[in-house]
């Protein structure tokens, strides 16, 4: 079907039946960008605000280094680019083109849906919005986030199947022609309209990044979740791409002034939403796959030292461990120091560890040999470390696991009482020297 | 003279938990099955906007019974649900009330679509409208009744005694299909009888 169908004109009945949405809204506009208002609207402006307020004055009064462990520049960058997406879907004049064009509106919710939802979810919102009150307020909320069921009703909304079917629902409704017009007619439904697509979006995106890291959803059912929402989307992207006749009454006598029929203006709508709406869902699809394949690699390294789970893969992965060990064993010999011990790590400065292990508050909780003042007793004493068979009880011990369980002990066993630091890898292999040159 | 020793251990029947290999060929299933199901939707919607003239052409579908058929299958889910919990806690006669009341309320639902269909002015070579309904139901109505033999199956299974609070898959299994059978209605419900009305 060729793209261009300006000579057909609009069937008379369906301007007869548009008229009544018609009546009192959508004038048709000059057709220049320059033109078109800016929507200064007191309540978008305040709600935006507030964000920004609320992000950055928690950001403020957390430590530096906890913001910088929990936030980091790019968190703080995804924030800012979020808003940024919010403040042109909904105060540039890509608002007021909305109700001019179908194509402009499919933008606006592209951006609200697919741009600033998940660089907001990364952006760990919730957190630094809580932190903007102070510790006894903090409290409050959290007795009523438990007290009150809201942390239970929450859950129960975020369960997958829910969400999966909230989209779902919000995705039809809003594009059937009738729900489309009051939208337009109305500003409230106009603002409950974007509302259910950002809500739907941000619960869709949680789901999908789980910026906190303890997924609700495993990986392989989080690429079925996200597959079958895409092409569903996609379905109806083809659909307004290839139908027939223009749905929406409402942009009949709008286009012209911008130089597009009404059913060019529905299809570019529907290309839009087809094409970089499911370019940024396989992208996730892809991001997500080789997390899962990282996240198994992960099980089977932890799970290699129980030696009763161990499947066939597993074997094949050990020996491969195994050979890389006696390669590493081998090439060790060309030392010019001659052989090496096992423990020796090529670029690490053990002299550095005792230092560190004071900066990164190792010594708060560990014994340590050499530390001054290292009398912990929350963690075991760090003594003889490299006799160890175990790190954690569960990470054969070798160079490149101590090195991994110092950098991020929560991703190894999430939840334990060891916590990530935001150590360097560099600072980790020091550590680690610091630490076999005890043995 | 030779005595016979039956010993009177019975071997358990089926996996425990509910992650049989039978719960995932059931996934698997439902997979296909909902594919097929998106692309009749999909067609209804395509063919429904290159209609010319009204549409639906024979004006709106009416809601009397599709309602009631509606509310019938939700209900057949719930008292699915109420009686896999009652094998869960090891009460078999709880699940038998719920799999024959499931598959009463089933077996309505198969009379009250048969009793629509008798009443359409419209036969499956009418026109194009009316062949994507009475495909599209249709295979519904087929999806329903292979629905009703599994409940027969699995009440027969529960009479002798196959399943208690641990081994009871192949309930589990037959209960994801039976609320699939619901889903699947729920979106045939909205794509016939309510996006028309808010077209």
């Amino acid at each position: 079907m060729p793209l261009t169908v300006s000579s057909i004109s609009l069937p008379a009945a369906a301007r007869e039946i548009a008229k009544p949405a018609l009546d009192g809204l959508a004038v048709p506009g000059s057709g220049r960008l320059a033109e078109l208002p800016w929507n200064w609207e007191v309540w978008v402006l305040v709600c935006l605000g507030l964000a920004v307020f609320g992000y950055a004055y928690g950001l403020r009064r957390l430590n530096p280094h906890a913001r910088s462990r929990i936030f980091g520049i790019l968190r703080i960058a995804s924030f800012a680019a979020g808003i940024a997406a919010l403040f042109v879907a909904l105060i540039s004049p890509l608002d007021a083109l909305d109700d001019q064009l179908f194509s402009a509106h499919m933008v606006q919710h592209l951006l609200l849906m697919m741009v600033a939802a998940p660089l907001l979810v990364c952006s760990r919102p919730a957190m630094a919005f809580l932190w903007a009150f102070p510790m006894s307020t903090r409290r409050v909320i959290g007795r009523i986030w438990i007290a009150g069921g809201l942390h239970r009703s929450v859950t129960a909304l975020m369960s997958p199947l829910a969400v999966w079917l909230l989209c779902s629902v919000v995705l039809w409704f809003w594009h059937l022609p009738g729900p489309y017009g009051w939208a337009l007619a109305n500003e409230g439904i106009h603002t409950l309209e974007h509302f259910c697509f950002f809500i739907s979006a941000l619960m869709f995106w949680s789901l999908v990044i789980e910026p906190f890291g303890r997924r609700r959803l495993d990986y392989g059912s989080t690429l079925i979740f996200v597959a079958t929402l895409g092409v569903q989307n996609g379905l109806l992207g083809a659909l307004l791409t290839l139908a027939g006749h223009p749905f929406y009454g409402a942009h009949f006598n709008t286009t012209e002034a911008w130089g597009l029929t009404p059913l060019e203006d529905q299809q570019l709508a529907g290309i839009i939403m087809w094409i970089p709406a499911s370019v940024i869902h396989l992208t996730s699809l892809g991001v997500l796959f080789v997390m899962w394949m990282r996240h198994a690699e992960r099980e089977a390294r932890v799970a290699v030292p129980s030696r009763t789970r161990l499947s066939s893969s597993l074997a094949v992965q050990r020996y491969t461990t195994v050979l890389a060990i006696l390669v590493t064993f081998g090439l060790s010999g060309c030392d010019r120091h001659g052989p090496a011990s096992y423990w020796a790590m090529s670029g690490a400065h053990a002299d550095r560890g005792p230092a560190l292990m004071q900066k990164y508050g190792c010594a708060a909780c560990h014994t340590i040999a050499g530390v001054p003042n290292a009398r912990g007793q929350v963690g075991p004493p760090l003594a003889q470390f490299g006799r160890r068979a175990f790190i954690a009880g569960i990470l054969s011990n070798n160079p490149d696991n101590l090195v991994k369980w110092l950098r991020s002990p929560q991703s190894v066993i999430p939840g334990n009482a060891m916590p990530d630091t935001g150590l360097t890898e560099q600072d980790a292999r020091d550590i680690a020297a610091y630490l076999y040159g005890d043995t | 003279m030779v005595e016979l020793g039956v010993s009177r251990t019975v071997l358990p029947v089926g996996s425990k938990a509910h992650h049989a290999s039978g719960w995932w060929g059931m996934l698997t299933v439902i997979a296909t099955e909902a594919t097929l199901f998106a692309y009749l939707l999909f067609s209804y919607f395509y063919i429904a906007s290159h209609a010319i003239g009204a549409w639906p052409p024979y004006g709106m579908p009416k809601l009397s019974l599709a309602i009631p058929c509606t509310m019938l299958l939700v209900a057949g889910s719930f008292t699915m649900w109420w009686g896999e919990r009652g094998i869960d806690r090891d009460n078999p006669v709880r699940l038998m009330i719920g799999l024959v009341v499931s598959a009463v309320l089933g077996l309505v639902f198969i009379a009250l679509e048969g009793l629509e269909w008798a009443g359409e002015p419209f036969h499956l070579t009418s026109d194009a409208y009316s062949s994507l309904y009475f495909t599209v139901t249709g295979f519904h109505l087929v999806h329903v009744a292979v629905g009703l033999l599994l409940l027969m199956v699995l009440f027969v299974w529960t009479a002798l005694g196959y399943f208690d609070a641990q081994r009871h898959s192949a309930v589990s299994i037959g209960v994801l299909y039976w609320h699939f059978i619901t889903i699947v209605w729920l979106a045939v419900f909205f794509t016939f009888y309510i996006a028309p009305r808010l077209g």
